[in-house]
């Protein structure tokens, strides 16, 4: 059951009983807020209350270490590209100036443009441990029957699944491919030219992808030939019924999606401004 | 598409299009890129296909495609999904698969100019998309610097449509090719039409007993020149257990097609005649109905198992009939215990051994309890050991269930280890012969459409044994006739094997391998092997022992973790994937995957190409080799109109030309019936004996090892189990066991005979490979 790639662990917290639907819905519904909310504390207060569920789902550190570093990476970069290209924007947006480093040239560093930043680093993390919190505590089986819950039709949720059922599949196929087509003498390593390398990977797709069609062909037979697609409704083995607990998580997300909006008309926008005497 | 099976919403093939679609545009997101001059670009090879997908499979595919593939992408890499991306991927898809009608691209319909049309509108879709929609969504989402984004975004429109602007229209360009040339040429043995004696029709009337009857039946696909099936009349009884046997091309599995409904409801085509299944006018019903009665077995358990876990995918079809949740489970349970399941039903398939992987499909349409079960192919995805038992199983659920059982097979020996109660043979879409096991063995029919008559009754010929005095002619454990044994012994006695060893060279040596996949079981410790110039070697052993990896050791897919490996006395690891590749050739199982040119002739010379050869010497080598392999005369026709053994053929031929000392086969006769099989293994043996190629068969097939190698390396779990010649390995029970293979036919008429098993299998096989030279 355990698919390497969703990183799935299946244990016993209540996070792991918690249904699939619920855990998508906390996520999309606590993204939105996050994002849209320029509000550092109501973020903070966010991504405290999430990191302390986070603990609960027994996740072990080399299971997300990898992605930690690359988001870090990823997110450091974005914040030294944002202050190369605008240095003072967070002087425009808060629309105060509170020099700390520069004074006449383009590169001047101000305590607007710190805080704006670190308001884009809460932004780019906050979403990660829910995200982590959904991907490795939930069975990718009951994925499917959850979107399925959430009012996306049954054929757009068996997509997805069939997209998780494959893509080892498709994985281990493109690896022979791949070196079949090395072998034969395609150059893809740094050694060789740019246009060589496009040529050599689209000589790789090539037979990848007509085969993928033959395959479309006859994994649609043989699911027709269970009379998938017969009725507009469709059940689901790992279906997982909603009970209080779910119930429960989803009062916590909205009330705290509500406490986000009433932010919005007390500061008056998106924007938390501490600047503002 | 058939109309009747296009319902409200997603066709049941779009959504297979989205779900694999998905899986490419992931992989390819995560591993295919190429970096360009840029800092922290790259060109993003997944826009390309995605563009290809979108003109193929249209708008909705193409924007859920985008969006799920490229989501799942970021959130297993970054945690998160980067959101503003990910619906501009989807939205680009959405927009680019708004040209499907445009292109007509089903009809292969569409020259240059539509081509170019389509590529100066995609830059447009590509810039807006990137340069315009992401960085405001950027600016929304994220409040993100305009200078920042737009910049960013500039840059990603200009590398994703050099993705799309050259990979798409590659894609593009190859599938009208192969649309366009598909349907106007023919197969190179349609047109022969033999004539063999009448069928030995068992002439019934239509009675209630009769559950699956065709009369007058004829069918031609859309994409064939000339109909597959001729005048097809053929009644089977409830509770019968048939076996359909043909060459590929005869049209048996367009005859199980039939049963089951997928033609004429998802394959389309033209019949005309009268299939009735179960009652039901198969043209009239509707395929799910239909499946309600036929529990089809599919041959490659890897597309008929499309659930996440085995008990997902027993429970597939009740899911569909939305069953509730509580007597599914129920009935999961009950068919897992029936098919010994039950250990295994929270794992997903690629744990899953083939044979568990056939069960499992099993149970997925017994759990209908339709009252026909048809299986096409059951032995091909299967090690020896597990077809026995697959077999074994079959026959048990018939007599249970007392099902109609209908298989489609050609490898007939190793059906005929239970019984059946007809065969019916078919040839160049006809019916040829149908008449009860005894009766058909008597006869030469299999010889004469080019099928393999089992390994003991070529022995009772060979010892001049009258079939017609021999009782139970189809059971091997029963058959007798009066003074079997002493004509058997008698005919042993007079005929001597002398031992062809070959005595070359060590070419290709391996000392004290250790190898182990990362996060893997230990594959190899210590492994030792000496590999001879000319030799013929067999490698076989239970799945997932190693064969492959062995393989793939010695083609430099993979590395040893210690140990050398060296050929001619040269250190392989001093040569890369390529440069080994000059020496040693590597023929993969499935044709199709070796395959990325879309003409016969491209593909073999794609190598020297690669090579830097003269043109002059290329055209020279590549006709010597398409001659060698009997594929000159279709040197210009485009491969995806070839069969699977003439593409693996091409693929044989595009290793030889580049002049390898060694040729890998994995599996060379998979999929291939007795005729064509001869025909490549005589082939093989020629090039061996006349260029002193070394070749070693990965294989399955026992008669293939019997009677092409020259030695067998039996692999275990560790390391080699035995090394020795074929017979002989076939002699000990241990090792068959241990290595998951299968005793012939052979083997078990001399042990009740008591003639010297090596010996006698040994006489038979000469015996008949005389044959097959003369």
């Amino acid at each position: 059951m355990n698919n390497q790639l969703f990183g799935y662990d299946p244990q016993d917290t209540w996070l792991h009983r918690l249904g699939g639907a619920t855990k998508l819905l906390a996520f999309i519904g606590l993204s939105i807020i996050t994002m849209a909310s320029y509000d550092t504390r109501f973020i903070v207060v966010v991504m405290m209350l999430t990191l302390v569920v986070f603990k609960q789902a027994k996740i072990k550190w080399q299971q997300i270490s990898l992605v930690v570093k690359v988001i870090l990476i990823f997110s450091l970069l974005n914040l030294i590209t944002v202050y190369i290209f605008a240095p003072e924007y967070g002087v425009h947006i808060y629309g105060t100036r509170h020099l700390i480093l520069g004074n006449h040239g383009y590169f001047t560093l101000t305590q607007e443009q710190l805080f704006y930043e670190l308001n884009l680093a809460l932004k780019y993390i906050v979403t990660v441990p829910l995200a982590l919190i959904f991907l490795i505590t939930t069975n990718p089986s009951e994925f499917a029957a959850s979107l399925n819950r959430l009012g996306i039709s049954y054929r757009i949720s068996y997509a997805i699944a069939l997209a998780l059922r494959y893509i080892p599949d498709v994985q281990a196929t493109y690896g022979q491919i791949s070196l079949a087509q090395q072998a034969r003498g395609y150059e893809l390593s740094k050694k060789a030219k740019l246009s060589v390398r496009l040529k050599g990977v689209t000589q790789i797709l090539m037979p990848l992808i007509f085969s993928s069609l033959e395959r479309i062909d006859t994994i649609s037979q043989a699911m027709e030939l269970r009379r998938f697609g017969r009725n507009k409704k469709r059940t689901w083995y790992m279906d997982h019924k909603l009970s209080q607990i779910d119930y429960l998580a989803l009062l916590v997300v909205i009330i705290v999606i509500l406490i986000g909006i009433a932010l919005f008309r007390f500061n008056g926008g998106r924007f938390f401004n501490p600047f503002k005497v | 598409m058939n109309k009747k099976t296009k319902r409200k919403g997603l066709s049941v093939r779009t959504v297979v299009a989205i779900g694999i679609g998905t899986a490419i545009l992931f992989l390819l997101k995560r591993w295919v890129s190429i970096p360009t001059f840029f800092p922290n670009t790259s060109i993003d090879t997944s826009y390309g296909f995605l563009g290809f997908f979108a003109v193929l499979f249209g708008p909705t595919a193409a924007f859920i495609i985008g969006f799920a593939g490229h989501a799942l992408n970021d959130a297993t890499q970054f945690g998160s999904p980067w959101w503003s991306w990910v619906f501009t991927t989807g939205l680009i898809g959405l927009a680019i698969g708004l040209l499907k009608n445009y292109l007509d691209i089903e009809s292969g319909q569409f020259g240059r100019r539509k081509i170019a049309i389509y590529n100066v509108i995609q830059v447009v879709i590509n810039f807006i998309g990137w340069a315009i929609v992401a960085p405001i969504l950027d600016m929304i989402i994220y409040s993100e610097p305009a200078t920042k984004v737009f910049v960013q975004g500039i840059i990603a429109s200009i590398s994703n449509s050099i993705s799309t602007g050259v990979i798409g229209t590659i894609l593009l360009v190859a599938y009208a090719k192969s649309r366009t040339q598909k349907g106007s040429l023919v197969h190179e043995d349609a047109g022969s039409q033999r004539t063999l004696k009448a069928p030995s029709q068992s002439a019934q009337e239509a009675t209630v007993d009769t559950v699956i009857n065709f009369e007058n039946v004829s069918f031609q696909y859309d994409s064939q020149a000339e109909p597959t099936l001729y005048d097809i009349n053929l009644k089977i009884k409830r509770g019968e257990k048939v076996l359909i046997v043909g060459p590929s091309g005869s049209g048996k599995s367009t005859l199980g097609n039939l049963i089951n409904g997928l033609i004429p409801h998802a394959i389309s085509g033209t019949l005309t005649g009268k299939v009735t299944v179960a009652g039901v006018d198969v043209n009239h019903a509707n395929l799910f109905d239909l499946s309600l009665h036929v529990g089809t077995v599919l041959q490659d358990p890897d597309t008929q198992f499309v659930s996440l876990t085995a008990a997902e995918d027993i429970a597939f079809a009740l899911e569909n009939d939305a069953v509730n949740n509580v007597s599914m489970k129920t009935k999961v349970k009950e068919w897992a215990a029936k098919l010994d399941l039950e250990q295994q039903l929270m794992q997903n398939p690629q744990t899953l051994s083939g044979g568990q992987k056939q069960r499992n499909a099993m149970a997925g349409v017994l759990i209908d309890e339709g009252e026909i079960l048809l299986f096409d192919e059951p032995l091909a995805a299967l090690d020896p050991a597990a077809g026995e038992q697959a077999m074994a199983l079959i026959n048990e659920l018939h007599q249970q269930l007392g099902m109609t059982v209908v298989m489609i097979e050609h490898r007939i020996e190793d059906v005929l280890t239970q019984p059946v109660d007809r065969i019916i043979v078919m040839s160049n879409g006809r019916i040829v012969a149908d008449a009860h096991p005894e009766d058909i063995l008597q006869t030469t029919i299999f010889k004469e459409v080019g099928l393999r008559e089992p390994l003991y009754i070529e022995a009772l010929k060979a010892a001049q044994v009258p079939l017609a005095s021999v009782k139970d002619l189809s059971d091997m454990a029963k058959i007798n006739s009066p003074s079997l044994g002493e004509r058997l012994q008698a005919w042993q006695t007079h005929t001597t094997v002398t031992p062809d060893k070959s005595n070359g060279l060590p070419l290709l040596t391996l000392e004290n391998i250790n190898f182990k996949y990362t996060n893997g079981p230990q594959i190899f410790k210590n492994f030792s092997l000496a590999i001879n110039q000319g030799e013929m070697v067999a490698l076989v052993g239970k799945n997932g022992v190693g064969k492959t990896t062995l393989s793939q050791l010695i083609t430099g897919f993979v590395s040893p973790n210690a140990g050398t490996i060296k050929f001619n006395g040269i250190d392989l690891a001093t040569l890369s994937v390529k440069e080994r590749a000059d020496k040693i050739g590597y023929v993969m199982q499935d044709p199709n995957h070796m395959i990325s040119k879309i003409m016969i002739r491209d593909e073999v010379a794609l190598g020297l190409e690669l090579r830097g050869i003269k043109s002059a010497e290329i055209t020279r080598r590549v006709d010597e080799v398409l001659k060698i392999c009997g594929l000159y005369a279709f040197r210009n026709w485009p491969i995806s109109a070839l069969s699977f053994g003439q593409k693996k053929r091409v693929t044989i031929a595009s290793i030889l030309v580049l002049k390898p000392q060694m040729i890998i086969l994995d599996e060379p006769t998979a999929g291939q019936d007795w005729a064509h099989y001869t025909e490549m293994m005589q082939f093989l043996k020629h090039l061996n004996a006349t260029t002193g190629v070394t070749l070693i068969f990965v294989t399955h097939d026992m008669h293939l090892m019997l009677e092409y190698a020259n030695r067998t390396i039996a692999l275990g779990s560790g390391g080699i189990l035995v090394d020795d010649t074929p017979a002989a390995i076939l002699a000990n029970e241990q090792v068959v066991a241990e290595a998951s293979l299968a005793q012939t036919s052979l083997y078990k008429l001399a042990q009740r005979f008591k003639l010297d098993p090596v010996n006698f299998t040994e006489q038979v096989i000469k015996y008949e490979m005389r044959g097959q030279n003369e």
